[in-house]
């Protein structure tokens, strides 16, 4: 009976978005919806086709998760950093912390123009904007890994006499290895947004402006193309962050 | 004072404790003044909220004494050290380290006799075969029962050869079965090993079962109501009628003051 269930779950799961698409098809072919603005699923799929053969979507591609990677590299480090740092001691958490709490209110994509003035439209200021998406949620879910370590198991440490660098290593770090996961998957879609809206704002390259570009071109088709890349990637790299999880807080 | 005092093991001297819990101070013990000797084996019962942790927890070293002095194998206690292991209700191993990484953790920075690994590992490993978990070695403790996790939490606490080993209620969150293989097994590791132990509990069974010594505190402020002797040849038989009068002598104590009957069935 369980067994049955789970399979038909599956099936449904496979089957939806394909009945989803075919009805979009039809709605199409059989002009239920205007298609200047909504391209049908084979459009796309020959937008997609037209981009991978000319290399062009290749490139788009490369170019936002070689940002993504960059500025979530830098920004995941920071965070774990100055979550550990504010985390351990009291007087640099007073120190920055009134600071970080109005910093982190700011939307980051709001600091773009700020950023372009600073720093050209190079990808320096898409890169700080993507490693504030990312520096917020580390930080912020680093900290709260911390203090959430269990007393009881701070005591064993003190018991067993360790000093604190120990404690930091082999109590401190594990206890907050998941938080700090749930930090990056945060971060890291924080990231991927911040991405697109940045290449939206200002650049040549990269899926966000490919959906840009589209707009003005009135190529919705490959709009769609841009949008489920999106879609796809950003779940593939939440999906991967999932599995390094697992791997690392084995005893979770 | 001098640092050695006399050959008991543990002394403590009119030790009183107060808490302060939202600027009010609050009596946790009062004036308590025990001695325990080498090699005895030690309950302490009381009510919940007595202070019988605390005190152990004074004894540990995790505890300031500020008022009287605790002194273990002649030294007065400031801080955790060597010379006692801790065994706690949960059994508080790391979930991140295996059976061997637990055992292992609890060496202390200050061993100087388990600084060399091999010496470690080999202790370690006697330690795992001694507890009776020889082939859970790299098993993490989620994949063990409770019962196991506290013969990990043991060895552990047995790591550095302490002089007092201290058990804080450590068969409370075991089920009934277990919890008396697990008071055998302290048994057997006490009579093995020589050590002086001191378990708090609020089990009277387990406390007249383990004690040569059992002491009833009185509840909040905690202070030693009595002290009774278990003078019953090991091993104990908990339906001999000499148990039973033992025990019944402590529910006594214990309900002094509070009009409870004797409950008919134990454990």
């Amino acid at each position: 009976m369980k067994r049955k269930k789970i399979i038909l779950d599956n099936i449904i799961f496979v089957l939806a978005p394909i009945v989803f698409i075919i009805i979009w098809q039809f709605a199409c072919n059989y002009q239920w919806v205007n298609t200047r603005i909504l391209p049908s699923p084979k459009e796309v799929f020959d937008a997609l086709r037209d981009l991978l053969a000319t290399n062009k979507f290749q490139q788009h591609l490369i170019a936002s998760v070689r940002r993504v990677a960059l500025g979530f590299a830098f920004g995941a480090t920071a965070g774990v950093l100055m979550g550990f740092l504010t985390g351990i001691s009291r007087t640099i958490d007073d120190f920055v912390g009134a600071a970080f709490s109005v910093l982190r209110s700011i939307p980051t994509i709001g600091l773009m123009p700020l950023l372009i003035l600073f720093y050209g439209i190079g990808e320096e200021s898409k890169l700080v904007v993507i490693g504030l998406g990312t520096f917020w949620s580390v930080l912020l879910n680093t900290q709260q890994g911390i203090s959430s370590t269990d007393i009881k198991l701070l005591e064993v440490g003190k018991m067993l006499e360790k000093n604190k660098l120990t404690v930091i290593l082999k109590i401190v770090l594990p206890a907050a290895l998941p938080s700090m996961f749930t930090g990056m998957r945060l971060g890291l879609s924080n990231a991927w947004k911040s991405v697109v809206a940045a290449e939206m704002i200002a650049s040549v390259r990269g899926i966000g402006y490919m959906i840009s570009y589209a707009r003005e071109m009135f190529q919705t088709d490959v709009m769609f193309v841009g949008l489920f890349t999106l879609g796809i990637i950003g779940l593939a790299l939440d999906i991967l962050l999932l599995q390094l999880q697992k791997k690392l807080v084995f005893w979770g | 004072m001098s640092e050695k005092i006399s050959d008991n093991q543990i002394e403590i001297h009119h030790v009183s404790k107060q808490f302060r819990i939202d600027g009010k101070k609050i009596d946790i013990l009062n004036d308590i003044d025990l001695q325990f000797k080498k090699g005895e084996f030690i309950s302490i019962v009381g009510a919940s909220g007595c202070g019988k942790s605390t005190l152990l927890r004074m004894i540990s070293g995790l505890e300031t004494v500020e008022e009287g002095d605790i002194f273990v194998g002649g030294a007065r206690v400031n801080r955790p050290s060597l010379k006692t292991g801790m065994v706690y209700q949960e059994s508080r191993l790391f979930p991140w380290f295996n059976v061997t990484e637990n055992i292992e953790f609890g060496v202390s920075k200050n061993n100087k006799e388990l600084s060399d690994k091999k010496v470690r590992r080999k202790l370690t490993a006697e330690l795992i075969e001694f507890v009776g978990l020889k082939g859970f070695e790299k098993a993490f403790p989620k994949q063990l029962s409770g019962g196991m996790q506290q013969r990990v939490s043991i060895a552990r606490g047995l790591i550095n050869n302490p002089e007092v080993l201290l058990l804080d209620e450590p068969f409370g969150a075991l089920d009934a079965i277990t919890k008396i293989n697990m008071q055998n097994e302290i048994l057997r590791i006490w009579e093995s090993e020589k050590k002086t132990m001191v378990m708090v509990t609020h089990d009277i069974d387990e406390a007249v079962y383990l004690g040569d010594k059992v002491i009833v505190l009185s509840s909040r402020p905690g202070s030693v109501r009595k002290i009774i002797n278990v003078n019953l040849p090991r091993e104990r038989d908990r339906n001999s009628p000499e148990f039973a009068a033992v025990r019944s002598k402590i529910y006594k104590e214990f309900f002094k003051d509070a009009k409870i009957k004797e409950p008919e069935y134990y454990i």
